[in-house]
């Protein structure tokens, strides 16, 4: 079953007088399971890309499909719903809340999830969890400024994971990690994946990640090539 | 929870521009409690000085007056006789919202001789119930007031000097001795040559019945309040009143005449041309004589169409705490359903411009408090908005991970509320507590009769109630949430994209 669906997706910006075309119809389909990297040169339209199947940007144009649920129409709320319990998503160097402490900012997605009904401990204790997972035991009451890019990146990843998205979408999620690190991500997001059938899609330009992912899209001036 | 450890993080976080708004906060709302205090003393001011003390809550005139302002005017038009008042009184005394009442007279009356340009303002009462009414707020600065149906008047010492500077005599009361420590620094220039008189010839000025009589001063005098502004105000007994006036009817004159007269108008036509002996010696009067005198007054007071006492309106004061707008509402009802041809006015109607003054000072002063609160409003939606803007990637951030725009709002306002309830909260209660401080001290009006009017009284106490702090409580809300909603608009604009592209 396809959890994402691509269907001739363009996306225009304006830049002054012209305009840039940041992806010129784009088809694309993944399974759920999948663990897809993304690559290509800077300018290519990688970021662009999961910004629009994260429901973070609009397609000009073009079908976007959830679990086959159209999204290009939804309404800003459904949108945001649709984020907070269905996407989980890992920024390249997007800042946490600056006035949480780690363990707090991770549990804050499950916070706003009122729906679930999970008690205090629970939440706590899944967050707890992933920052144990994520080597920041020690660092769990410790505010984003007092971490490393690095450190700040992994409870950003943390954060992505604590509600058990069904789909994570990553942007260079290792390019602020150290190699060992980087792998003791991977390895977690490759867990997940094989365990929770949580569908991974990730754009990097490590060719050392590329092995964990059982496919691979090349895009390229705003076009897939492969 | 969430949303306020959020928010109370980011006030902690963004000291300086919390402590700008905050700063603003407590500024705007401690002047708010002040200025609240202040309108709330002169509404107490005016409440016990003006209506306690002089007009009453309620003015009931007669139908058939067209204008409202029917106490202070310069120029006194005179007042329509109140018609049917026994009934009007009886009506009013079984009213329990009704405290107490007092028919008063009120008419302009000129000073004869001299220049022939000086007028009093003069109210006519019965002197004892007026006091008693409300509560004594005359005093005697010299001489002795009007008691047990005393004539003459009451002028007072304000309106004394000025009559001076008019007229160049110095009035002191009947039978007392010049005091020289009252003496303006006019008159005393002029001592030991100083005219000096006790009585002043007046006449009732606008009725065509009106006559001159020449009345004793009784007393120089001074309202315990509002002296300034009530010294051209004189008080003359009623009887008094109403010979100047002419306010009486044939019945009246037919009282008045001695007994021969009254037994000639008792008598039968038999007697009259019989053999009984009706005429007393030593009358001069004749029928004849007698008929013309009492046609020629009939005649003269027939267009005063009254019942029985000759009264031109009855002020009315109601128990504490009983609503103006509520009793006049009533009071006319009432007036309608007893057939009775009365015209209630609230007590700001029949002041006039006395009351209206009181009221633009008031207004100015809330207008004062408006503009400041606008002026606080742009400046802390400026700041919030900024602030905001300035958090585009936290904003967008949380939108991304699933935040709704009510969160954001929710989180935007519990920052802005925590700032209006701990800075406008200590705002309120230094404000409370200057007020409260000054209240017993008093600030006095001195010789400024626009402070005194301000003030309602010579003394100004600020006042705040429950009332006045639920009105400042109030008013921080509103403009909190004023200056808090384009802010507001501008957060919840914020998408995560915004905060990618930030980045």
């Amino acid at each position: 079953m396809n959890v994402i669906e691509l269907e001739n997706v363009k996306k225009d910006y304006p830049l002054g007088a012209t305009t840039v075309h940041a992806l010129r119809g784009v088809d694309l389909a993944i399974r759920e399971g999948d663990f897809i990297s993304i690559v290509g040169p800077s300018g290519s339209g990688k970021t662009t890309l999961l910004n629009i199947i994260g429901c973070i940007d609009e397609a000009t144009e073009g079908s976007v499909k959830i679990h086959g649920n159209e999204v290009t129409t939804h309404s800003d709320r459904r949108l945001t719903d649709l984020r907070l319990h269905t996407i989980g998503f890992i920024f390249q160097t997007f800042n946490l809340i600056p006035v949480l402490n780690a363990r707090e900012n991770v549990e804050f997605p499950l916070l706003l999830m009122k729906k679930e009904n999970l008690s205090n401990k629970e939440i706590r204790r899944r967050a707890e969890k992933l920052l144990e997972e994520v080597g920041l035991k020690e660092q769990m009451r410790q505010k984003p400024f007092e971490l490393s890019g690095g450190q700040r990146q992994r409870v950003a990843i943390a954060r992505a994971l604590v509600t058990k998205p069904a789909i994570v979408l990553a942007d260079e999620p290792t390019a602020n990690l150290d190699s060992e690190t980087g792998e003791m991500i991977l390895t977690i997001m490759k867990e997940l994946n094989v365990i929770e059938k949580t569908t991974f899609v990730f754009s990097t330009h490590d060719p050392d990640i590329l092995k964990y992912a059982n496919g691979v899209l090349k895009i390229k001036d705003g076009l897939m090539v492969s | 929870m969430l949303v306020f450890k959020i928010a109370w993080r980011n006030i902690l976080r963004h000291k300086g521009k919390s402590i700008i708004i905050g700063s603003i906060l407590f500024l705007g709302a401690l002047i708010m409690t002040l200025g609240n205090a202040t309108a709330i003393g002169m509404q107490k001011g005016v409440e016990e000085n003006i209506v306690r003390g002089f007009t009453g809550h309620l003015v009931l005139v007669s139908d058939q007056e067209t204008k409202d302002n029917v106490l202070f005017t310069p120029m006194a038009k005179p007042l329509k006789i109140l018609r049917d008042y026994e009934k009007l009184s009886a009506v009013l005394q079984q009213q329990d919202y009704v405290k107490d009442f007092i028919p008063m007279t009120r008419g302009g009356v000129a000073i004869l001789g001299g220049s022939g340009m000086n007028f009093l303002l003069t109210f006519g009462c019965n002197f004892d119930d007026f006091q008693r009414v409300f509560g004594s707020p005359i005093v005697a600065v010299e001489g002795e007031l009007l008691r047990n149906g005393d004539r003459g008047l009451l002028i007072n010492d304000k309106g004394r000097k000025n009559l001076h500077k008019m007229e160049g005599y110095w009035l002191i009361p009947a039978g007392q001795e010049l005091v020289r420590d009252n003496l303006s620094q006019e008159a005393k220039s002029e001592l030991p040559g100083l005219p000096v008189k006790s009585s002043l010839a007046v006449e009732g000025f606008g009725e065509p019945n009106s006559t001159n009589m020449t009345l004793p001063v009784k007393a120089i005098m001074r309202f315990k309040s509002l002296n300034n502004l009530m010294q051209q105000l004189a008080i003359m007994d009623i009887e008094s009143f109403r010979q100047v006036f002419g306010y009486y009817t044939a019945a009246d004159v037919v009282e008045e005449l001695p007994p021969e007269q009254e037994r000639l108008l008792a008598a039968g036509e038999e007697d009259l041309f019989g053999s009984a002996d009706i005429f007393a010696s030593g009358s001069s009067s004749t029928v004849a004589e007698l008929e013309k005198t009492i046609r020629r007054k009939a005649q003269a007071v027939g267009k005063i169409n009254y019942d029985n006492a000759a009264y031109n309106y009855v002020s009315v004061l109601l128990h504490p705490g009983e609503d103006l707008a509520g009793a006049v509402e009533r009071t006319r009802k009432l007036m309608k359903d007893n057939g009775l041809p009365v015209k209630v006015l609230s007590w700001k109607q029949a002041s006039g411009q006395v009351a209206q003054i009181s009221d633009i000072l008031r207004i100015i002063i809330n207008v004062f408090v408006i503009l400041l609160f606008f002026v606080a409003i742009i400046i802390i939606m400026n700041t919030l908005s900024m602030t905001a803007l300035e958090r585009t990637e936290e904003f967008g951030m949380m939108r991304a991970v699933g935040a709704r725009k009510g969160f954001i709002t929710r989180m935007f306002l519990a920052e802005t509320l925590s700032l209006s309830a701990l800075f406008g909260g200590a705002g309120l209660l230094v404000g409370a507590l200057v007020a409260w401080i000054i209240q017993p001290l008093g600030i006095t009006a001195g010789e400024s009769e626009i402070l005194e009017l301000l003030f309602g009284g010579e003394v100004f106490r600020p006042t705040l109630g429950f009332g006045g702090v639920a009105l400042g409580v109030v008013s921080l809300g509103v403009v909190t949430v004023l200056a808090v909603l384009y802010p507001l608009v501008v957060a919840r604009r914020i998408t995560p994209l915004d905060a990618i592209n930030r980045h």
